[in-house]
């Protein structure tokens, strides 16, 4: 029987099922946010994906990558901290230097770990390419990782906060507002939900055109079941509980940011909480693009807003209860970075009066939560000492000498190479951000042919296996 | 089993996926118990049903533009994103909510429609702007709007046939009904769909006029043939 229907089976069939099917199941439980991977019929195995991104490249020399004070006495590297990093031993062995301003964080440091000398590029610099490069694995932009438009997400792709400037093609699933938007639009939304006769009249007339086997039939398809689904969202959104910062509240800069940090990580995880979303995305857009002398020296506040920002984060999701009982760190994978990290100076000014410019060829990715080992300190930046001398491969893609660069990396021993010596640049022996994204995509167990190649005529970048659990 | 894992996703190649491996398992599911008395045989190959492409959402920046032309006053500069808007839409341009509801891009690289399956809240954003634009079109009624200003100016005839729309409901003059029709779908509906579309109205018929209105307007603008670029 099931044989002789599947050779029967065709399109007008299927349009024919689905209204059977959706009269059948009821506007509230049809399409319910479950994933099609769902374990069993009842059961929802939460799993979210957040992204944190620190827009305008990020000088990680603050964060998990620092270097001793004696170099910055020594004229090679600007650090306007002035206070002396300490040594962080990850749970692999692997160790770095970071700097205090880091400390809120060091609470989770079990849940997350560090990807130190990342390389981005070796060629592109721009904040624009290097942000494509993250999440697209392409400098001209594409199809972003992030669960845009795939069966992770239902029935809306994602939500963002803040700005990102990217090229990506497929995010018309989401949505980018501030929570005062949010809370704007989920209220008339939870409004407009009983419009049952309008939304029965743009199903009916969807479902006549998805009659017509074309394109337009397919997507009139799509614009059926979300009328049906409607209701459904409305009634969610009105359980949802948005919080606004009050903006008419006096407050520092610094109160402020993380005000809006905590709303906007209340908002991504009460949409991912309701069903409405499984990914977030939140841009911290604060002013880290140290060209100039002022804003270099402005970063340890900068850093230290960021990093409280930060632990906002892993806060919050650590005392918000997931669907699945647990709590959201739990059950969220997220990664953390920005597009890349700064040189170490600029020539011919006085280290203390130096800003910083981009630099590609290193960077600190930070990854935590669902699916990932938590603890490790991965890969290694060069340069680790005025004394150290450079490779030929780092000459090739730096001859000024103001960059650090990851050092090369035993992927299959998961530890980074510092007696190597490599003369020529190659950038498969090194870390990069398509390794730790392609990584991330296995965890959320995304399709196989959407993993990011190391570049152009390059293949896929391997993904860094030691961050999966 | 099946009927439940059907019932909770979207109809689109997830379903059509789901429903081939619904099929396979349950096909399966009864090999396995019949095992014993007959061999298993191959499985049958499913031909796959092709639904590998779909038009974008106009956008309602496009979908303004046929509103406008349809039933504007031709010095009318019509804008569903206004009445998005209201610090939702916080972010003009195809920054904020334009890639949910679709738009062109014009980009050198990558230009054309982009983005913009429609979606359940994609669709509840464009219930919102058709409400508030029944809303504000009620005025050219008598009615009185929950909108601070009006912003409508339709063109004469349209706002003809909106009056005997909301004193007479679909007892005003066939000709006329079907007027309104095509103007409510730009005329890019297909003849066949107006009975139907009449029915719907004849539906309404009792409830109050901004009621009728707010029908008129969600059921005519949410129509395929207008939200879709095709």
């Amino acid at each position: 029987m099931c044989n002789q229907a599947s050779k029967q089976f065709n399109r007008r069939d299927l349009v024919k099922t689905t209204t059977a099917f959706s009269m059948a199941a009821g506007v509230a439980s049809f399409m319910r946010p479950t994933k099609l991977f769902a374990a069993g019929a009842d059961s929802r195995e939460s799993h979210f994906f957040l992204h944190i991104n620190i827009t305008d490249g990020l000088d990680v020399n603050y964060l998990f990558d620092t270097r001793p004070l004696d170099m910055t006495a020594k004229g090679l590297i600007t650090n306007y901290h002035g206070k002396d990093p300490v040594r962080y031993t990850g749970k692999n062995g692997q160790s770095t230097l970071r700097t205090t301003l880091t400390d809120p964080l060091m609470k989770w440091s079990d849940q997350f770990s560090i990807i130190n000398g990342v390389v981005m590029s070796p060629t592109f610099q721009g904040h624009d390419q290097l942000t494509n490069m993250l999440l697209t694995g392409n400098p001209f932009g594409g199809e972003s990782f992030i669960p845009f438009n795939n069966q992770l997400s239902r029935p809306l792709d994602f939500i963002q906060s803040g700005r990102i400037d990217a090229n990506i093609l497929n995010e018309g699933g989401g949505i980018k507002m501030s929570p005062a938007a949010c809370k704007k639009l989920v209220d008339r939304v939870a409004a407009v939900g009983g419009n049952a006769r309008a939304l029965k009249s743009m199903h009916r007339q969807s479902m006549e055109v998805a009659k017509i086997p074309s394109t337009l039939g397919n997507s009139a398809l799509r614009l059926a079941a979300s009328s049906m689904a409607l209701p459904d969202l409305a009634g969610r959104m009105k359980k949802l509980q948005i919080t606004v910062p009050d903006e008419t509240q006096q407050g520092t800069e610094r109160e402020r940011f993380l005000a809006s940090t905590k709303a906007e990580i209340n908002m991504v995880t009460e949409m991912m909480r309701a069903g409405i979303t499984d990914s977030g995305v939140i841009a911290f857009n604060q002013n880290i693009d140290s060209h100039g002398p002022e804003t270099a020296q402005a970063l340890p506040v900068t850093v230290q807003n960021i990093v409280d920002a930060l632990a906002t984060v892993f806060e919050h999701l650590s005392s918000t209860q997931s669907p699945s009982g647990r709590s959201m760190l739990d059950d969220t994978t997220i990664l953390i970075g920005s597009e890349f990290s700064r040189t170490m100076r600029q020539a011919g000014k006085a280290i203390d009066k130096s800003g910083t410019d981009h630099n590609p060829l290193t960077n600190t990715l930070i990854v935590a939560g669902k699916g990932i080992k938590g603890g490790l300190v991965l890969g290694q930046s060069d340069c680790q000492t005025a004394e150290e001398v450079q490779t030929a491969a780092h000459d090739s893609v730096d001859p000024s000498r103001v960059s650090i660069m990851g050092r090369p990396f035993d992927f299959a021993a998961s530890v980074p190479l510092p007696e190597a010596k490599p003369s020529v640049f190659d950038h498969r022996q090194y870390i990069s951000a398509q390794n730790v994204v392609n990584a991330v995509q296995d965890v959320l167990d995304l399709p196989k042919n959407k993993r990011f190649a190391l570049g152009r005529n390059l293949p896929v970048a391997p993904s860094l296996q030691a961050l999966l659990v | 089993m099946v009927m439940k894992n059907l019932t909770r996703i979207l109809p689109s190649k997830m379903f059509l996926g789901l429903l081939i491996t619904s099929t396979l398992v349950s096909c399966g599911h009864k090999r396995h118990h019949d095992s014993a008395a007959t061999p298993p045989t191959p499985p049958t190959p499913i031909p796959e049903p092709v639904i590998d492409g779909e038009v974008r959402l106009r956008g309602y920046s496009e979908l303004s533009k046929l509103i406008e032309r349809s039933m504007m006053s031709s010095n009318d500069t019509f804008s569903l994103a206004g009445y998005v808007g209201g610090g939702i839409d916080e972010f003009p341009g195809p920054i904020g909510l334009a890639p949910l509801m679709g738009y062109y891009n014009p980009d050198p690289v990558n230009p054309g429609w982009q983005n913009s399956s429609a979606n359940t809240l994609s669709s509840a954003v464009y219930m919102l702007a058709f409400h508030d634009f029944s809303d504000d079109l009620s005025q050219t009624c008598g009615e009185t709007s929950a909108l601070e200003v009006k912003q409508v100016v339709p063109n004469e005839r349209f706002s003809t046939l909106i009056k005997a729309y909301c004193a007479q409901g679909t007892s005003m003059a066939s000709g006329d009904l079907r007027e309104l029709w095509g103007f409510m779908t730009a005329h890019l509906a297909p003849d066949e769909d107006y009975d139907l579309w009449r029915q719907d109205l004849i539906d309404v018929n009792e409830l109050p006029v901004k009621e009728r209105l707010d029908f008129l307007v969600t059921a005519s603008l949410s129509s395929p043939w207008l939200m879709f670029h095709f």
